[in-house]
């Protein structure tokens, strides 16, 4: 009962657009709970982000390749990119969570939020690609 | 992503309803812009109808929450949905603002 989809998108804005319609229609046919599904739109949104703003360094017309896969127990999405090599995971965690208002940053939270919403975060580079992998459990 | 607005004597209470996501994001961002620059007062965002937020929605609120808190207004939050105070809860987010208000304590506080 393995499910896959596989979709090409742009760097921009509007591929997001094209990613977060495929989720929610995945999400809808594959009949995945609610809190799965926004944990891993956050997951997918902050990691391909990060592809575009760091990676591509905000050009438009590079690929990404993201596959999703639905598993007996979870839902995997794999994100593919050709940018630099870059691991997410080597991305510091933020410090100042604890600080008071004028001490904290204003971003730096993405990839601390990969992390918290997702079973399995996992990094390889593979082919001059990036290919990050995110895990939720169904259950 | 729909923005309705309401004034009282005390605040401005915005309901954003939808996504604030990495599509919606850039109108959200200059919507709260303008209205914390354009209003020196308090503002209430009820949350009741919003679906999700990701951690550039975040950055957007802590920058105006900052604003606001510089010149003594407040920047108040109210009927969070579940997995959203689960992204303030691991964001610190917390320590910022109260996650537990509904509409009616959140006007008390102003």
């Amino acid at each position: 009962m393995l499910r896959n989809k596989i979709i090409n998108i742009k760097s921009r804005t509007s591929g997001m657009e094209i990613m977060n319609e495929q989720l929610a229609r995945l999400v809808k046919d594959w009949e995945i709970a609610d809190d799965v599904a926004f944990s891993m739109n956050l997951a997918l949104e902050e990691i391909v982000t990060n592809i575009i703003d760091y990676g591509y360094k905000g050009v438009e017309d590079y690929d990404i390749i993201i596959r999703f896969t639905l598993e007996k127990h979870r839902l995997r999405i794999q994100i593919k990119d050709n940018a630099p090599e870059f691991n997410p995971l080597d991305v510091k965690d933020p410090d100042d969570l604890d600080k008071p208002l004028e001490e904290r940053n204003v971003g730096g939270l993405g990839i601390h939020l990969v992390k918290k919403f997702t079973d399995n975060f996992s990094y390889r580079r593979s082919n001059g690609k990036n290919i990050v992998t995110l895990t939720k459990n169904l259950d | 992503m729909e923005i309705t607005e309401k004034k009282t004597d005390k605040a401005i209470i915005a309901e954003i309803n939808g996504r604030i996501d990495a599509v919606t994001t850039s109108d959200a961002e200059q919507y709260l812009n303008s209205l914390v620059d354009n209003n020196e007062t308090n503002i209430i965002i009820d949350c009741k109808n919003l679906d999700y937020i990701n951690s550039s929605g975040l950055r957007i609120l802590i920058m105006n929450l900052k604003k606001q808190t510089a010149r003594n207004k407040k920047l108040l939050l109210c009927n969070l949905q579940n997995n959203i105070k689960d992204v303030f809860k691991f964001s610190g987010f917390t320590n910022l603002f109260d996650v537990e208000l509904d509409l009616d304590q959140a006007l008390q506080l102003v």
